[in-house]
């Protein structure tokens, strides 16, 4: 029995037997990787080559005793304290195109969780090509304005949530309230792809 | 010749995909360009010539996470 007991015995399956790539495991990622884990998947590959910091608490998912470690480490920590019985592949560094395509060949999808426009950018470049479903997310910082965080489908395989406009670059915070939404929002369409459901 | 680009009907001459966002001031390393439901990739795909009736769609990916 996983951590959640509503599921029927088919999204049970389903759920346990995907992979999901979480690519970043700052605000989105972290979020991401916690929702999915409480709405029943439980084989997580996570890639983040950072360290948890005191910044990164007003929206990731780790506390002020886990600054200084790796954060897919202390992700990994804290996803088992939800679901103990999960079966997480991590990779601590900073992924080129080659080493994301290898990271994330056996997943069902991969949720794209980079900070920088250029990080998110190189991702699509490489993951797509390969037909691998990707949910990204981009203009998400700041506050309020939450009705203009939209889902969009893009192609065969890509999935866009955020407003595409609200860029951290233009002195805009990442702050939880919003960063959580978009998260919340590229967990909930990963499940519905996974399950075949509308987004 | 007529495409859509952003759900609206524009007039342009023949060019390729990459001129024609260039000209329009879109940042392409930035954005997902997305071109008769396909999604154009690198920069063989978007020198490739616009086609009659096309329908294009630009996407800006920006910071944040």
């Amino acid at each position: 029995m996983g951590a959640n007991t509503s599921l029927t015995d088919r999204e049970r399956r389903i759920l346990e037997s995907a992979r999901v790539g979480i690519a970043g495991a700052g605000g989105l990622g972290s979020n991401a990787a916690m929702l999915l884990v409480r709405a029943g998947v439980k084989n997580l590959t996570i890639a983040d080559f950072d360290t948890v910091a005191a910044s990164n608490l007003n929206r990731q998912f780790f506390f002020r005793r886990q600054i200084g470690r790796l954060k897919v480490d202390a992700l990994a920590a804290n996803l088992r304290r939800i679901e103990p019985d999960l079966r997480l592949t991590l990779h601590a560094a900073r992924l080129t195109p080659d080493t994301a395509r290898a990271a994330f060949a056996g997943c069902d999808a991969v949720i794209e969780a980079f900070d920088t426009a250029e990080a998110k950018k190189m991702l699509l470049d490489a993951l797509l090509p390969a037909g691998r479903p990707v949910v990204a997310a981009a203009g998400l910082a700041g506050w309020g304005r939450s009705n203009d965080i939209r889902v969009r489908r893009i192609g065969r395989n890509l999935v866009l949530v955020g407003d595409q406009t609200r860029d951290v670059r233009d002195g805009l915070a990442p702050v939880g309230v919003r960063v959580v939404i978009a998260a919340a929002m590229q967990a909930n369409c990963v499940v519905s792809l996974l399950l075949g459901e509308e987004l | 010749m007529k495409i859509t680009y952003q759900g609206q009907e524009t007039e342009t001459e023949p060019t390729t995909l990459a001129a024609f966002l260039t000209a329009r001031g879109v940042n392409i390393p930035e954005s997902v360009v997305e071109c008769d439901g396909e999604i154009r990739i690198g920069a063989r795909a978007l020198a490739a010539p616009l086609a009659a009736n096309a329908v294009l769609n630009v996407f800006r990916i920006v910071a944040g996470g």
